[in-house]
């Protein structure tokens, strides 16, 4: 990223009297609007400690007044928390794995291969990568119960061998920009096409495979739709069984017990966003200025 | 020579199709035949368990005469329309303020990206909590300013909350407007500064007019995923149920009663996958048209000699 491109040549001359003011304002300006945008993650995180009474009766109160820890433990407990996570976890690799490495080759031939037909699909997978999966989740549903598919975790690996077309399109980008050279030495060498993908282009693909990881596994992890039609009972992930389990026996939900499930089910977003941003920001950034 | 050259070339041609052949064999498998699937059970009456009943096109022509079904659309357009509009400004004008000299920009981007990642799930909750009349921080405020001003947000004004929380998940779009803004080449800002142009006049006759193919491909993206939202609308104003089918069959309020709820309730509530079907197609063509028609209207507007 040329982040500092047009950056250098202000610093030269903007020294106007009137400048610093407007820059003061800038700033201003943006951390009331970081505020804005972290208060609901704090009024999350408040929200998770009060009682079940706090929480249901008027007027709202800014502190916890009686800190509720065991709001936690109950979260942790009241659902099988640990299950519906492992679920959650394998289902996420079961969809990431396999489906990286067909990724790949998809985004090698697309990369490498002029072929009659090509453009096609190309375009094929330009629209596909616009339709949102929900559109299609009715008719998959209809024939995955045709094939008796249905609650089994062989349709994540469907989809993820399948190719999602962002990261078909991802990988097919950071392939063309290897050169030729590299893999005429090693066909020439008597390699296969597959041997130079596996062999030579993949150890250096690191950045994008740990982006196309990450989106793959957030995207997973943080579905709703998918597992809420697609799975049932014990089998299905974290964010289903958390907007399902979390009610007491007569019916009312137990809203700060599931807002402390979901600041247990947030963190592991959270370090995968700190840690892992420079990738996952790239990743995002280069699936939309393709204009 | 020419002979050579036509077995390289068909040798590529080979090669091409053996990496890309078993994505077409699963694009077939996964799209192109429940795609299918579904167009003929829109012509049937099938309740997901018996042998569907062919019925020819009258599932489409009683939807034009269900009220529910055509007041989902017109709401579906309504809300996409506003949804894009606030959304797109909104990130324009943040990635605007973040694209200048600033220290601190990569923790302010991070910042405001954050929201982005939440899981659609947490995100509902959280939305819910903030605007809720009993634990809200919203009404909070409200209600210290004047107490007649707090009320439930939620049930008042729920397709406003609504789009609060994507404007709250703006994250996406804007760092793409971000990445639009910093290809800009500076030589032309840098032109108008020099001529006295205001940073307002700047963005607008300038970096706005640049920024159009990236307008036009977010608004796009826009329509697309107003259309397929779903999940926020039901669950920010009623109560989980027990079991998913318990989830489906809440009715949001009037103002949020999307097509694909529709959709979603007509095949796993009311049983009966035809309507649902039928239902669907005529969203995609909605989606279609209304795509079609701002292309058209947008496409004098495009600048399109700087990509």
């Amino acid at each position: 990223m040329n982040m500092n491109k047009n950056t250098d040549f202000m610093a030269l001359k903007r020294s106007k009297p009137g400048a610093d003011r407007g820059k003061v304002l800038t700033y201003v300006i943006i951390i009331i609007i970081v505020l804005l945008f972290v208060i609901p993650i704090l009024w999350l995180l408040l929200s998770s400690f009060k009682t079940q009474s706090e929480m249901v009766t008027f007027p709202p109160t800014f502190f916890p007044q009686n800190p509720q820890f065991k709001n936690y433990i109950d979260a942790l407990q009241k659902i099988d928390y640990f299950k519906y996570l492992v679920n959650t976890i394998v289902l996420s690799l079961i969809y990431t794995v396999p489906g990286i490495i067909t990724t790949a080759i998809f985004g090698y031939g697309f990369a490498r291969f002029n072929a009659p037909g090509k453009k096609i699909f190309f375009n094929i997978l330009m629209v596909l990568l616009l339709i949102p999966p929900i559109a299609v989740l009715i008719p998959e549903y209809t024939f995955f119960t045709k094939l008796h598919l249905v609650n089994t975790y062989y349709i994540w690996l469907l989809w993820g061998i399948a190719g999602n077309p962002l990261f078909i399109y991802l990988f097919k980008q950071f392939f063309s920009y290897f050169p030729k050279e590299l893999e005429e030495a090693a066909l020439l060498d008597g390699c296969s096409y597959m041997g130079v993908l596996f062999r030579i282009f993949f150890p250096l693909s690191k950045p994008i495979i740990v982006t196309v990881s990450l989106l793959s596994f957030l995207t997973v992890y943080g579905d709703f739709m998918g597992p809420a039609i697609l799975l049932s009972g014990d089998n299905t992930t974290l964010a289903v069984a958390m907007a399902n389990g979390y009610v007491a026996r007569n019916g009312i939900l137990l809203t700060p017990v599931l807002l402390a499930g979901i600041v247990l089910y947030l963190i592991p977003v959270i370090l995968i966003f700190v840690f892992g941003q420079k990738y996952y920001v790239q990743g995002f950034i280069s699936s939309g200025v393709k204009g | 020579m020419l002979f050579s050259k036509g077995i390289r070339i068909k040798h590529e041609t080979r090669m091409f199709y053996m990496f890309i052949g078993f994505w077409i064999a699963m694009f077939i498998f996964i799209n192109v035949i429940p795609m299918a699937y579904s167009f003929y059970l829109s012509l049937t009456s099938y309740d997901g368990l018996t042998t569907p009943v062919f019925v020819g096109f009258s599932n489409y022509l009683n939807l034009l005469k269900d009220y529910r079904f055509t007041g989902s659309i017109l709401q579906t357009i309504i809300f996409t329309f506003f949804n894009i509009t606030i959304t797109l400004t909104i990130s324009l004008l943040l990635a605007n303020l973040l694209s200048g000299k600033i220290k601190g920009q990569g923790f302010f981007r991070s910042v405001l990206f954050l929201p982005y990642a939440v899981p659609i799930i947490a995100t509902v909750f959280i939305w819910k909590t903030l605007l809720n009349r009993e634990s809200g921080l919203v009404n909070m405020i409200l209600g210290s300013i004047n107490s007649s001003l707090s009320l439930n947000l939620l049930v008042k004004f729920p397709m406003a909350s609504l789009i609060s929380l994507f404007v709250w998940q703006l994250g996406g779009s804007m760092i793409i407007f971000l990445a639009g803004f910093q290809n800009i080449p500076s030589a032309l800002v840098e032109a108008a500064e020099i001529d006295g142009a205001s940073p307002s006049a700047i963005l607008i006759r300038i970096k706005i007019p640049l920024l159009t193919p990236l307008i036009m491909y977010q608004i796009i993206v826009g329509i697309m995923l107003s259309f397929s939202i779903i999940v926020q609308p039901i669950l920010l104003t009623s109560s989980p149920g027990a079991a998913f089918t318990a989830f489906l069959s809440q009715q949001p309020p009037s103002q949020n009663f999307f097509t694909l709820i529709y959709v979603f309730q007509q095949a796993f509530t009311n049983q009966s996958f035809g309507t649902a079907m039928a239902a669907s197609w005529y969203m995609l063509l909605v989606m279609i048209a209304i795509s079609l028609i701002f292309l058209r209207l947008a496409r004098r507007f495009v600048f399109y000699e700087y990509e």
